[in-house]
């Protein structure tokens, strides 16, 4: 009998239409737009119709705007990221946000700030509302600061020292500015008062100083996003143009391993050479490839047999300068052998062809597997407005790799080795060399 | 010119009623005579160090005077116009956090 059902015409009707309604798939083209508003924010959107939605707002926030008596400022604005505001109490802000299903994170780097949510696209618009009472008018009251102090000294003590020496080789690089640590010192914590960093939040977190970025909705939204904020404008922060010194910071904290970090002057963002840069730390090589592999990358050939060790070329860069070295986890006794070999390899680097393409690729994988993560992307979106004021697809800057020539990267390579040498370490430091004796 | 008066009267009877309460021949204000619940034990949190001192003064020296029984001299009581609600705002606030939590978990 039911065979029957589906003979009528009436059914078969709709099913023949049903599929000839199919639509064809359309292979859409996503591009990144982007635009700046009448009040300086930068805006950009991609809309590539992602199930889940990124937004962004990002400021130029980050510790290298902290004033010297307010060192750690922001970590602790990064911190206090969810606390009560004049629009909404830290309560309402977490269940709503949970309701929904959202997630939101604010994170920060030496020059900028990104408080991003992720949300699914029916809930979008509730959760730009939200994003939008966390980050406009932000009160920091003083009993909620003193209650979060606890995930300050969380943060601190979940440290890796590696990190620690990073931050360390910051420091003897720069002194000041982009040497300002990313976290607050412990004897710092419940002594940057509410109205400090009041002052710190509304010196930085202006119009002038945001990017706001939408992965997954239109450039029409990202622009409404940031027209809804209520930002102060007042006097902003001033960051002096960071100098490389060059210098060495060595904290002991005993165990079993050294961690150091070295480094010479790097180029800043957006330069070509950054990106040669880029390829050449990719190229000294990042650890083995394979799981308890062998490391036949040329940091690991320079530093040699000498047990378990790990060791990675690295390169940052920021609006007015960088840092191209490695970072180098040893065992304590082969410690001087070790840093004196990255030390010679720094100094006289010289890449064959192969490690220089394997380097690129290397690159560009990166390049375009932190793409795929909508939240990175966002937040390398607006990264890059901030040191541009344009955005380039990870399609785009795989390109660019590419185009990179071997001299290119040699020469970028042999003037950074021009500079002097900079370290941090962190461990047990008892046969760690000093860096005037690499 | 009725309400001119009205407020005059309104605030003298409010003046004689202060000063008939007592608690001010103390040295005591208002807000230290607060029944000490959980919203004010929270707002008393969220004051300035220096307030919470002189409140707890104020406090130790009027149980020092009721055991003595004794009051303080006159020009030491505290006055009407003197006496500042330093408190009560804050426990308002946290009164209001607390109905909005009541709120959120009756509905959710």
């Amino acid at each position: 009998m039911s065979s029957k059902v589906l003979a009528t015409p009436l059914i078969r009707h709709v099913t023949t239409r049903g599929y000839a309604q199919t639509a064809p798939a359309v292979k859409r083209d996503a591009r990144i737009q982007s635009c700046v508003l009448p009040n300086k924010t930068f805006v950009a959107a991609l809309d590539n119709g992602s199930p889940v939605a990124r937004v962004t707002i990002a400021f130029k926030a980050g510790s290298r705007y902290e004033p010297q008596s307010e060192l750690g400022a922001a970590h602790l604005l990064r911190s206090a990221a969810g606390l009560t505001t004049k629009n909404a109490s830290a309560f309402i802000i977490s269940r709503k946000l949970a309701q929904i299903g959202a997630s939101f994170s604010a994170s920060g780097d030496r020059e900028f700030i990104y408080y991003t949510i992720e949300a699914t696209q029916d809930h979008l618009q509730q959760a730009i509302e939200h994003l939008n009472n966390l980050v406009s008018n932000q009160e920091f009251r003083p009993w909620e600061l003193s209650d979060n102090i606890p995930r300050l000294r969380y943060d601190l003590a979940a440290l890796p020292p590696q990190v620690r020496a990073v931050d360390l080789l910051h420091k003897a690089a720069y002194r000041r500015g982009l040497g300002n640590s990313l976290f607050i010192s412990p004897k710092k914590i419940g002594k940057i008062s509410s109205e400090s960093l009041q002052h710190f939040a509304s010196s930085t977190l202006t119009p002038g100083r945001c990017a706001v970025t939408v992965v997954g909705d239109s450039q029409e939204n990202a622009t409404l996003v940031a027209q809804a904020l209520q930002l102060p404008s007042g006097t902003e922060a001033q960051s002096d143009a960071s100098k490389y010194y060059g210098g060495e910071l060595r904290k002991e904290m005993g165990g079993d391993l050294a961690h150091v970090a070295l480094a010479v002057q790097g180029a800043p963002a957006g330069s070509p050479q950054s990106l040669a840069l880029a390829v050449a730390a990719k190229a000294l090589g990042s650890g083995p490839v394979t799981k308890w592999g062998a490391d036949n990358t040329p940091i690991a050939k320079a530093i040699g047999n000498i047990g378990p060790f790990a060791a990675a070329g690295f390169n940052v860069s920021y609006s007015d300068n960088g840092l191209f070295g490695v970072v180098l986890s040893v065992p304590k006794d082969e410690a001087n052998a070790a840093v004196k070999a990255a030390g010679n390899l720094l100094k006289n680097a010289n890449l064959s062809a192969d490690a220089i393409k394997a380097g690129k690729n290397q690159l560009k994988l990166q390049v375009l597997s932190e793409a795929e993560q909508g939240t990175s992307l966002a937040e390398s979106i607006a990264t890059q407005g901030f040191y541009t004021g344009a955005v380039k697809s990870p399609s785009d800057i795989a390109k660019d790799i590419e185009q990179l020539s071997n001299s290119d990267i040699s020469q970028a390579l042999t003037n950074a080795a021009k500079n002097k040498i900079s370290m941090g370490a962190a461990g047990n430091l008892t046969l760690v060399p000093y860096v005037d004796e690499l | 010119m009725a309400l001119r008066t009205t407020a005059v009267l309104r605030s003298s009877l409010r003046k004689w009623a202060y000063n008939l309460s007592g608690f001010n021949k103390y040295g005591l204000h208002r807000d230290d005579c607060l029944y000490e619940n959980e919203d004010v034990q929270e707002a008393l949190r969220r004051l300035p160090q220096h307030v919470v001192d002189e409140r707890n003064f104020r406090m130790i020296r009027a149980i020092q005077l009721s055991m003595t029984k004794t009051i303080l001299p006159k020009e030491e009581w505290t006055k009407y116009e003197e006496d500042k609600l330093y408190l009560t705002p804050i426990v308002e606030q946290v009164k209001k956090e607390r109905k909005e939590r009541e709120e959120w978990e009756k509905e959710y």
